[in-house]
């Protein structure tokens, strides 16, 4: 029977602690960087620590490949009206 | 804790009819992929309306502070919550109802620091209908929120499943599928506390 691998505990822990450091990290790049740097170092942060949340505490990397496709798709829409609200309204 | 990779058999879920792809977590991605697009929807409407009049004035209230610390419980809350997976997964009964109660303290705490939030913008004159940029907040953090709140519920609903043994190392999907919702709600989390809070 198939059978799905889980990430060690330890990973788990380290993520946990990648994530709190980001955080504190995003907190302080708001409030010193210049306006376009920190739209597009910030926007890459908040990706890297969600990729993350999904990968490792969501078990994708670990699950079946297929399952990602429910999350690249939507993602590609979202992204997609994002950049045109954004374009549209001139928002940043 | 066992510090060991561990496995599980996806025979516990609803047979589909891909290898490896159980009913009920194929649902529930489904469901996630659902929400993508609903909280797009409204983080969408949120940028739209930031800039207009009155926008600039609010968000310039936004306490990062409090919020930073409040990103760090519902961060912490996904840690329980991946750990009672890990708990239940190694036969660890015990350990797997302690975390569920951490992250319902977490999720708690983290809702009762948002109405507290709330209740502030109340008293310095912010409200739902008080201009186009405050409706938004207000309607895209409350769905959140709401988000948080069942998250919660539906937390107690999977601890009281577990105190009364209703989980085994090959019978867990039910703590897995609140994962998955959990970790979701923790994902729009991040990118509202960016886009709202940090790139004010």
């Amino acid at each position: 029977m198939e059978t799905t691998k889980h990430a060690k505990t330890s990973t788990y822990v380290i993520v946990f602690v990648a994530l709190a450091i980001v955080t504190g990290v995003e907190v302080f790049l708001g409030q010193n960087l210049p306006g376009a740097a920190k739209l597009i170092v910030l926007l890459a942060l908040a990706l890297v620590k969600a990729l993350l949340v999904a990968m490792i505490f969501m078990h994708l990397k670990y699950d079946s490949k297929t399952y990602r496709w429910f999350l690249i798709f939507p993602i590609f829409m979202a992204l997609l009206l994002t950049v045109i609200v954004i374009i549209h309204y001139s928002t940043f | 804790m066992s510090d060991a990779a561990s496995t599980h058999e996806p025979a516990m879920d609803q047979s589909g009819s891909m290898p490896g792809i159980g009913n009920r977590k194929l649902g529930m991605w489904l469901f996630l992929a659902s929400e993508i697009l609903f909280f797009t929807g409204l983080i969408g409407m949120f940028l739209a309306y930031r800039g207009r009049p009155g926008g600039t004035d609010f968000l310039a209230h936004l306490d990062i502070p409090l919020t930073s610390l409040n990103t760090f419980w519902l961060l912490a809350s996904s840690f329980t919550v991946v750990m009672s997976i890990a708990a239940v997964q190694s036969g660890q009964q015990n350990l797997l109802k302690v975390w569920l109660l951490a992250t319902i303290i977490l999720g708690t705490t983290f809702v009762s620091i948002q109405a507290y939030e709330y209740s502030r913008f109340g008293t310095e004159g912010f409200g739902l209908a008080t201009n186009a940029a405050t409706g938004a907040f207000f309607v895209l953090t409350g769905f959140h929120g709401m988000h948080v709140i069942i998250g919660v519920l539906w937390c107690v609903g999977v601890l009281n499943r577990a105190l009364r043994g209703g989980f085994s190392q090959n019978n867990y999907l039910g703590v897995e599928l609140f994962g998955l919702y959990w970790h979701f709600v923790d994902v729009v989390w991040i990118i509202l506390f960016t886009v709202i809070y940090l790139l004010r």
